[in-house]
């Protein structure tokens, strides 16, 4: 019998049961203290209690940690700042990029404006360097049209005047040059191809430039300046508003406008709505002092063939239009009611207006201004209108005229 | 002085001194290792404290066995040398020593306490007791006496703190169930007179006794945890260091060995074997009273208190 056995009340000190607890002794050493735990309750039980419980090995293995963080807790909320300087910057280069991509337009046309614009009028209207220059004090009024008469002395001349809507409405369909970005915008995807639709429907307007619709878009001002004439024409008294109106129009249909000259080409209707718009506009100078209505939505107008029209041309009730077969359809209601015109020409028929010898009795202003001025109802004064001719021409250039659109002549 | 002593003088002295320039520089390569210098403590205290830890434990070895420079190097190197040096420099009064001590174990102290009472409130009055006692306001003759200088570094010191709240607390426990009063003191009813005969019954527990005292010490240990203290088999184990499965398999072999063992010395006391086998059929409450008397009665004074100068 051992002599921890025959003298229990011997006990090991407090080191040595901690070092037998943690196995830290020598088997000669651990045999002796096992010797005396057999018979001793009192350092069995602190041997059991010096055992470290399962709740306090979690906690000790997460002490340093703790310890650390009570140390250097600054540090801990300086690490955190890393990713909220980092949120704030990104936030800050997504304002940024997109002021930049709102205001690019604007600085590019103020750094080559003669490039903007004929990027934006090339492929609208490739003659229209042919095309005279309007009057100045047509041209002063609207500043989108003023940036369309491009002034190589004073390139910069009309900037000031400009605002990014108005930049954005002529942009360009080419992505513009990469020069003429700032450095930042480099980073930015590319422009899409096709240019935003119109001022103020972009970001603004909470419409997405992506999702522009060009047919829709055609439709939209089309109908805008159909309401618009005949709002005029409703009211007689604002018949100056409606020449000055009428006198900027071949800027507007001889080039097509800014915006729809580049929105059109997408589309089918658009350029049916360009071939009208040219002869249109020596008609409706002359319309203009008889207060006729010379434009409609094609696009609104339902012959009885069921094809889309082509070419329409107007002149008080009395209506012409092509459509797609070369097929003329003469309305003596305002386009409510087509009957067919039996063919009297040759080839296909593409085009219908109203002649333009017609321009001599419209360039004869003065009158029909002082019988608007006086509030005269509309039938009053197309009744002192001479009976309007309308012409028709063929796909092979020849021209038939007619005073009533249902018998025509060879010119 | 004869001429062969002077020559074995002689041979020890130079040996001694081999011995010391060999213990100098393992010495000086665990102070460096240890940094003790850190905590204000010279080579030569560094060394002092080598010495001491050694000399109290022999390096591990048997009463009467000298440590060759292996053992002593090997005994050394296995030290808690960081903790015995934060130890020795909080005894001394270092307060950079105190404030890292503090960081380090003034929050697991107070668990373990906690852990140990099974209480909050009486886990922080017996940690705060430790403090108070490590941080010297204790005098023993006069002096101020810290029990961080009776840590030598065998195990780590959170392992001597966890072992020295757990023998306060069984110490007060043990001393306070004395001093229950009287009157409040439910005594069991007296045990019926054993069926078995006082002769036969004083057989056994010799043979019992026998039976236990060739059993290893471990075995004895986990016989005593699992079927007097009613330890779990994972206490057991745990306090051994092995799987909870080996203990289970350890009791078995013990508890048969045993049997096999005290039916072997009651018959080897004059029994036959069906007298035998009737005594080992004997209740083993009245056996296992007596065992407990056997092994439970101990002396509250421990060997560290007897150490202590």
């Amino acid at each position: 019998m051992t002599k921890a056995i025959t003298q229990p009340e011997i006990h090991p000190d407090t080191e040595r049961l901690s070092a037998f607890a943690e196995q830290a002794l020598s088997e000669r050493e651990r045999s002796e203290v096992l010797s005396h735990l057999a018979v001793c309750g009192r350092c069995r039980q602190i041997v059991t209690l010096a055992q470290a419980t399962p709740a306090e090995i979690a906690v000790e293995a997460s002490a340093p940690e703790m310890i650390q963080m009570r140390r250097a807790w600054w540090k801990e909320w300086r690490l955190a700042l890393a990713p909220v300087a980092a949120l704030a910057m990104t936030a800050a280069l997504a304002v940024y990029f997109h002021e930049q991509r709102v205001r690019r337009p604007a600085q590019m046309a103020q750094a080559n404006p003669s490039a903007m614009m004929q990027n934006a009028e090339a492929p609208a209207n490739p003659s229209q360097g042919e095309r005279p220059a309007p009057p100045p004090q047509l041209a002063s009024p609207n500043a989108t049209r003023e940036k369309r008469q491009p002034k190589p002395e004073h390139p910069d001349a009309g900037a000031p005047q400009r605002t990014p809507e108005m930049a954005m409405a002529p942009a360009s369909p080419q992505p513009p040059a990469v020069m003429d970005r700032p450095a930042e915008a480099q980073l930015q995807p590319p422009l899409p191809p096709t240019p935003p639709p119109v001022a103020n429907s972009g970001f603004l307007a909470g419409r997405e430039p992506a999702t522009y619709q060009p047919p829709a878009e055609s439709e939209w001002q089309a109908e805008k300046k159909a309401q618009e004439r005949d709002k005029l024409l409703a009211n007689p008294g604002s018949g100056e508003r409606l020449a000055a109106k009428s006198a900027q129009e071949p800027q507007d249909g001889g080039g097509g406008a800014p915006a729809s000259s580049a929105q059109v080409q997408v589309t089918a209707a658009a350029p049916e709505f360009e071939t009208q718009s040219a002869p249109m506009t020596g008609l409706l100078r002359g319309s203009q002092s008889s207060g006729l209505i010379s434009v409609h939505r094609m696009s609104a107008v339902q012959l009885p063939s069921g094809l889309p029209v082509v070419s329409i041309a107007s002149s008080g009730g009395r209506m012409l239009a092509i459509d797609k077969a070369g097929a003329l359809f003469l309305s003596e209601d305002s386009g409510t009611t087509w009957k067919r015109i039996t063919q009297q020409w040759t080839g296909r028929a593409i085009e219908v207006r109203r002649q333009p010898t017609e321009k001599a009795g419209a360039d004869q202003a003065p009158e029909p201004k002082a019988k608007t001025k006086g509030n005269a109802p509309v039938a009053a004064a197309s009744a002192t209108l001479p009976t309007p001719v309308f012409e028709i021409v063929n796909d092979q250039g020849k021209v038939w005229f007619s005073a009533d659109g249902v018998s025509w002549t060879a010119k | 002085m004869a001429p062969t002593e002077s020559v074995a003088s002689v041979e020890n002295a130079e040996l001694s001194e081999a011995v010391s320039a060999f213990d100098r520089s393992l010495a000086e390569e665990l102070w460096r290792t240890s940094d003790a210098a850190s905590w204000g403590l010279a080579k030569q205290e560094f060394e002092q404290i080598l010495q001491d830890a050694g000399a109290a434990w022999n390096y591990g070895l048997g009463e009467g066995e000298t440590a060759t420079p292996h053992q002593r190097a090997v005994f050394m190197r296995r030290l808690c040398l960081a903790d015995l040096v934060l130890a020795r420099a909080c005894a001394s009064g270092h307060e950079r020593a105190w404030e890292h001590f503090v960081a380090i174990y003034r929050q697991p102290l107070i668990r373990a306490a906690i852990a140990i009472t099974g209480n909050e409130t009486l886990g922080h009055d017996l940690a705060d007791q430790l403090y108070a006692e490590l941080y010297g306001l204790k005098e023993r003759d006069g002096e101020r006496r810290c029990p961080l200088l009776s840590y030598r570094g065998r195990g780590s010191m959170l392992g001597w703190l966890r072992t020295t709240l757990a023998q306060r607390h069984i110490d007060h426990h043990r001393r306070t169930r004395r001093e229950e009063p009287i009157e409040e003191f439910d005594a069991p009813a007296d045990d019926p007179p054993p069926q078995t005969p006082a002769r036969q019954l004083s057989q056994l527990e010799h043979a019992v006794e026998e039976a236990l005292a060739e059993e290893e010490p471990e075995e004895r240990y986990l016989l005593a945890a699992y079927y007097l203290d009613g330890q779990t088999l994972k206490q057991a184990a745990k306090a051994i260091g092995v799987h909870e499965a080996t203990v289970s398999r350890k009791l078995q072999r013990a508890v048969k060995a045993i049997r096999k063992r005290t039916m072997g010395n009651l018959q080897r006391g004059g029994m036959s074997r069906r007298a035998a086998e009737e005594a080992m059929g004997t209740d083993p409450r009245d056996l296992d009273v007596n065992l407990k008397m056997l092994l439970q009665e101990s002396q509250v004074k421990t060997f560290q208190e007897q150490a202590a100068p």
